[in-house]
């Protein structure tokens, strides 16, 4: 906060010209909110423990910001999440090295995207039909593999993957840390993230000027995959077991609405990892706040539905605004 | 003579379509009496019918919205929302006829909220209903407080009587899809309704009041939906936070397996109640092999995909 | 000069219907070449053949005198031929700098893009281009001018040599095609060869220096614009004097039937219209794009918004524009866009010329089938559209059958003023004519009928009355005898 007040002028405009700071302010009013009728809120412990709670969602809210980008939908990540959680957790009881035991998770998780986006664009099957589907079958095969029990037992290897020891330089922090840095480089800085915004933003454009827009999409998927298996033994880790049948229900609503609030558009072109990321924030925040002020947690299904709704509003009222802007110049 | 002649092979390959359907019923009746003990007796058979019914109830509406270029994912939410209101009204002492008036009223509720902003503010419909999905749902919990309601008066569990040896609930579910059969394939609504989902902005152009269908039409999913809520809780007596969670996956399958199109503007009543009748005998034979229900799903999500991907492949 | 670009010869044929005979073009370096004709004559065809994106069947290409044949789009671009079309291909969410360098080989190195020397890059080209806005900026929220100065600044970094625009102007404000006109001169002084396809003449002699003008599939001369004069051009265009297309046998009107007074929209798109159809009158509205002449029509039926004005039919004001209260009371309107706006494709005859009447020929619920049936085999018979029964889809019919049966849609509701939007568009000559015949005949038979189109013949040989619009107002008013094409041409421009 002071690092900021110190950077003078130009930062402020700048911060008020940037589409995340709506989102910013709402999110620190509802922090702010908190801590004042919850004690137990506030402090550098509370805020520690709520970075640590988001690291999973956080990372799969960035999976689903470049997939809604394209305009695309994701419904199977909480499936996908418990495969990779399952899986792993078996493959370490199994006794595999830690480094086997994760690389082959990503694999899985990667194959598991791939299949979702392989069944969207050579079969041309509307997303959000292909991952409900999956999300049954993945899941499905998830509790099959289980035998519908607990996988637990794990190795002192597989426990340290969601560690909480080390406060903020704790495994899933850090990790969490490192891909947003990598998304947000991947997203304004290569050439790859500015293909995927144009894919999003006008499709037609894209499939004209030569993009592969098929692979591009496929690409995505798999990159989803990838980011679930990471929070898939992040999941099953810092849990100490995981029960397939019950891991991650609800995830997908859970960061879209992460993604929609941040600033990313359902019809794709929009999105940014700095929004996302201070919606997950805001979405950890409300969790924890629940719990602090003794609410029944049953709330946060209900906040997310809200938020998700609420941010379709607002989705609609900007590119609304844009609209009469582009108009008005005429 | 030659005017008879392609509407008799667009009859024809109509009829084609359900051929395939009926196929796929035999073999999958013939399979679960061959190998599901218990499969193949008229109780079950009532019974079956009984649970795909409520199912079936549901799909009539959600068949209507998809053929008209639509789709509702909060339908299993709606179900269970209006479900816990009949349910705690009664508990509360509330006379059943009231208590299910106000469970109807639920839905429909829900329904207009969500035609509200798919119609009036045009956001897309999937979105909005998964929002709404998410937040009904949560309703259901902070209502129920994660605790079942069961306790219902006497005078509920006439809903569950049969009348001529069927439930009620078919006799309901079969007399709403001819009413939606109707509708659909001889009235002016149902042909609005196949206009608007193959060409919306020439419906528009043509004086078709394509939003107060939008709105009206999710209205009537959610009443409808309410209305097999109501039969789903007097069957189970007992109504919880989860009530009809992940039915919209039971529904939307059906639907597209009896030939419903997922980009709107196909699709028939009847072919939805073959695909419902398919789910309902799939579901309880392998329940009577005792196939856990995770299985079922699996199945369906390949049922679903190839569904939908036989539809893509003839356009 | 040397010829950058010589077409010979040049054959094309879809489903053995040829399109092009023998097509002859050439493009000197730096040169400004207008390519002129009528709609149909070929001038698209040619230029996606040039572009690699349709095969020539016969003819040779030269490319700075190599022989050349692209098989795709990307083969030409990669050789310096760019075209902007008339829609835009640009991606709204992007900056200028994005869109200008997306996915630029020069600009990417190990998937990494060089922000820093792209936007700078990006903003001399704009600048050099006469451009004046910041390249961060996201197209979206650029004016229509600006996302054509990004268009050609996309073009200018794939180093295009030639560039090819498509009815550049159509898009634009008046005030702003002079903009435009100098930013083609600084390319032509940067050594880039335009190909400017239009049929806006004034422009044509304002800003080029050569005109080739094609007419049914063959070149009917290649010269120097000093060599020419306008009336020469359009001569050539049209190869034929435009008379009346159908002769009305008796020319008496009767009372007002349609009357639009003081209509006007926020936008200043329509500025207060002011104008009255008789029964038995064709009124025909004739613009430009963006004139008002299209859009007027649009919120006569509701269909676009307006802000002040009535219209009557008959005398009697209507409650409200909306499309049902104007079919309520007998406006009928046949939408420019058959696909979007028209038709219900995959449905069937029947389907789609019951659409607007359902209402009257239904009980409380039901549709009555033997008031359908009649209906249907009525119109199919009185507008003779051939189908294969009115149950067969409308996507196996031919386009002018389409339209017929759009024309039955609003016969069927009865209506005193039929208005019709480009009601030829996409229709072969034969049905042409027989859609011109109805709509003479509807007018003898005493209904009020306005036609807007994008086809100056159209206007001319069908109107009994023209009504020229400029910058959202009526601008001139001519009877059938006095109007020519020059004439409505040179009101419609500068009147």
């Amino acid at each position: 906060m002071s690092e900021q007040k110190s950077g003078g002028k130009p930062l402020l405009r700048s911060l008020c010209g940037r589409k995340e700071t709506p989102i910013l302010l709402f999110t620190l009013a509802v922090y702010l909110f908190f801590c004042l009728i919850a004690p137990n809120f506030r402090g550098v412990t509370n805020f520690m423990i709520i970075v640590q709670q988001i690291a999973i969602n956080g990372i799969v809210a960035l999976g689903m910001t470049i997939v809604i980008m394209i305009g695309g939908m994701d419904l199977s990540v909480g499936a996908i999440l418990s495969l990779c959680g399952v899986c792993g957790g078996m493959l370490d009881n199994a006794g595999l090295p830690i480094v086997l035991t994760v690389a082959l998770t990503l694999c899985i998780g990667v194959a598991a995207g791939a299949v979702n986006g392989l069944l969207i664009t050579r079969l041309d099957i509307p997303d959000i039909i292909v991952t409900l589907a999956t999300m049954n079958i993945f899941r499905g095969l998830a509790v099959i593999m289980t035998g519908a029990k607990w996988v637990t037992d794990f190795s002192p290897g597989f426990k340290a993957l969601g560690s909480t020891a080390g406060g903020f330089l704790c495994f899933p922090v850090v990790v969490y840390l490192l891909l947003i840095l990598c998304f947000a480089f991947m997203l304004n800085r290569m050439n790859f993230g500015r293909k995927l915004y144009a894919l999003g933003g006008n499709p037609h454009a894209a499939s004209l000027m030569g993009l592969d827009c098929k692979r591009l999409r496929c690409r995505v998927y798999m990159i989803n995959g990838f980011l679930l298996a990471i929070a898939g033994l992040m999941f099953a880790s810092m849990m100490n077991s995981i029960q397939a049948a019950t891991a991650a229900t609800g995830l997908q609503f859970q960061t879209m609405s992460a993604a929609l609030i941040g600033g990313a558009n359902i019809f794709g072109g929009a999105g940014s990892v700095l929004g996302t990321v201070i919606g997950s924030f805001l979405m950890g925040s409300i969790k924890n706040g629940l719990v602090q002020i003794h609410a029944s947690e049953y709330w946060l299904d209900f906040f997310t539905g809200a938020i998700i709704l609420l941010a379709l509003i607002v989705n609609l009222v900007q590119s609304a605004r844009g609209g009469r802007k582009r108009h008005g110049k005429d | 003579m030659e005017k008879t002649k392609p509407a008799l092979g667009a009859r024809l390959s109509g009829v084609r379509q359900y051929v395939k359907l009926l196929i796929i019923l035999i073999v999958e009746v013939a399979f679960f009496s061959a190998f599901a003990p218990y499969f193949a007796s008229s109780r079950n058979f009532v019974n079956i019918l009984r649970q795909a019914s409520e199912i079936g109830i549901m799909a009539i509406p959600l068949t209507l919205l998809l053929v008209a270029g639509y789709m509702d994912l909060s339908v299993g939410s709606i179900m269970g929302l209006s479900g816990i209101m009949v349910g705690m009204l009664m508990r509360a002492g509330v006379s059943v006829p009231l208590a299910i008036l106000v469970g109807l009223a639920t839905g429909v509720a829900v329904g207009l909220l969500n035609g509200f902003m798919i119609g009036c503010l045009n956001i897309q419909g999937v979105v909005v209903t998964i929002g709404s999905q998410v937040m009904i749902r949560g309703l259901c919990y902070i209502v129920t407080q994660g605790r079942a309601v069961s306790g219902y008066p006497r005078a509920f569990f006439t809903l569950n009587k049969t009348v001529a040896g069927i439930p009620i609930s078919v006799w309901v579910w079969l007399t709403l899809s001819v009413l939606a059969i109707v509708v659909l394939e001889r009235s002016y609504i149902g042909r609005n309704i196949k206009g608007i989902g193959n060409n919306a902005t020439a419906c528009v152009y043509s004086g078709v009041p394509v939003r107060r269908y939008k709105v009206l039409l999710f209205a009537f999913c959610g009443l409808v939906t309410a209305v097999a809520s109501v039969f789903l809780i007097s069957r189970i007596s007992s109504a919880e936070a989860t009530l009809g969670s992940g039915y919209e996956l039971d529904v939307i399958t059906a639907a597209l397996l009896g030939g419903v199109s997922i980009m709107g503007g196909k699709g028939t009543v009847q072919g939805a109640m073959l695909g419902i009748v398919i789910i309902g005998i799939l579901r309880n034979g392998l329940n009577m092999m005792g196939m856990s229900s995770i299985y079922q799903s699996i199945i369906l999500g390949v049922l679903l995909l190839i569904a939908v991907t036989e539809r893509r492949k003839k356009a | 000069m040397t010829n950058v670009i010589e077409m010979r010869g040049i054959c094309k044929a879809f489903g053995g219907v040829p399109v092009l005979k023998g097509v002859d073009f050439e493009l000197g370096a730096g040169e400004i070449v207008a390519l002129v004709g009528e709609n149909g004559a070929g001038k698209s065809t040619l230029m996606r053949i040039l572009t690699g994106i349709y095969a020539k069947d016969g003819g040779e290409i030269l490319y700075a005198g190599q022989p050349v044949s692209f098989r795709n789009a990307k083969e030409a671009s990669a050789a310096g031929i760019q075209i902007i079309h008339q829609e835009f291909n640009l991606f709204p969410n992007l900056s200028v700098t994005e869109n200008i360098f997306l996915d630029h080989p020069q600009m990417v190195r190990h998937g990494i893009v060089d922000g820093k020397r792209a936007r700078s890059r990006a903003a001399e080209l704009v600048a050099a281009i006469g451009g004046d806005f910041d390249v961060d900026e996201k197209v979206g929220s650029l004016t229509v001018q600006n996302q054509q100065i990004v268009e050609i600044a996309k073009a200018l970094a794939c180093d295009a040599k030639v560039l090819i625009m498509d009815e550049p102007t159509s898009a634009l404000p008046e005030s702003e095609v002079q903009k435009l006109f100098r930013t083609i001169r600084a390319l032509k002084a940067q050594g880039v060869s335009i190909i400017y396809v239009s049929h806006r003449l004034n422009e044509i002699f304002e800003i080029c220096e050569r005109i080739a003008i094609l007419r049914d599939g063959v070149t009917i001369r290649q010269a120097r614009l000093s060599e020419t004069n306008r009336d020469e051009v359009i001569h050539m265009m049209v190869g034929r004097e435009v008379g009346r297309l159908y002769p009305k046998s008796e020319e008496r009107f009767g009372q007002d039937c349609l009357t639009v007074s003081g209509l006007r929209d926020s936008g200043n798109v329509v500025r207060g219209v002011t104008f009255g159809v008789r029964a038995g009158e064709i009124l025909g509205l004739y613009g430009l794009i963006g004139s008002g002449a299209t859009e007027c029509p649009e919120m006569i039926f509701g269909l676009a918004e307006h802000t002040q004005g009535e219209v009557a039919v008959k005398g009697v004001p209507l409650r409200e524009l909306s499309v049902r209260e104007a079919i309520r009371r007998g406006i009928a309107y046949v939408p420019a866009d058959r696909h979007r706006q028209g038709i219900v494709r995959p449905l069937s005859v029947r389907f789609n010329i019951s659409l607007a009447v359902l209402k009257r020929i239904s009980g409380r619920l039901l549709i009555r089938r033997a008031q359908e049936d009649a209906l249907v085999e009525e119109y199919i018979q009185k507008l003779s559209i051939r189908c294969a029964g009115d149950s067969q889809s409308l996507e196996h019919l031919s386009g002018g059958n389409q339209q017929k049966v759009v024309i039955s849609k609003w016969l069927a509701t009865r209506p005193d003023v039929l208005i019709l939007n480009d009601p030829t568009r996409g229709v072969d000559v034969g049905a042409k004519a027989e859609i011109y015949r109805i709509i003479s005949e509807l007018a003898g038979e005493g209904m009020a009928v306005v036609i807007t189109s994008s086809d100056i013949d159209e206007i001319l040989g069908m109107s009994d009355r023209i009504l020229v619009f400029r910058k959202g107002t009526i601008v001139r008013e001519v009877s059938h005898g006095e109007a020519d094409m020059a004439s409505l041409l040179a009101a419609a421009v500068s009147g």
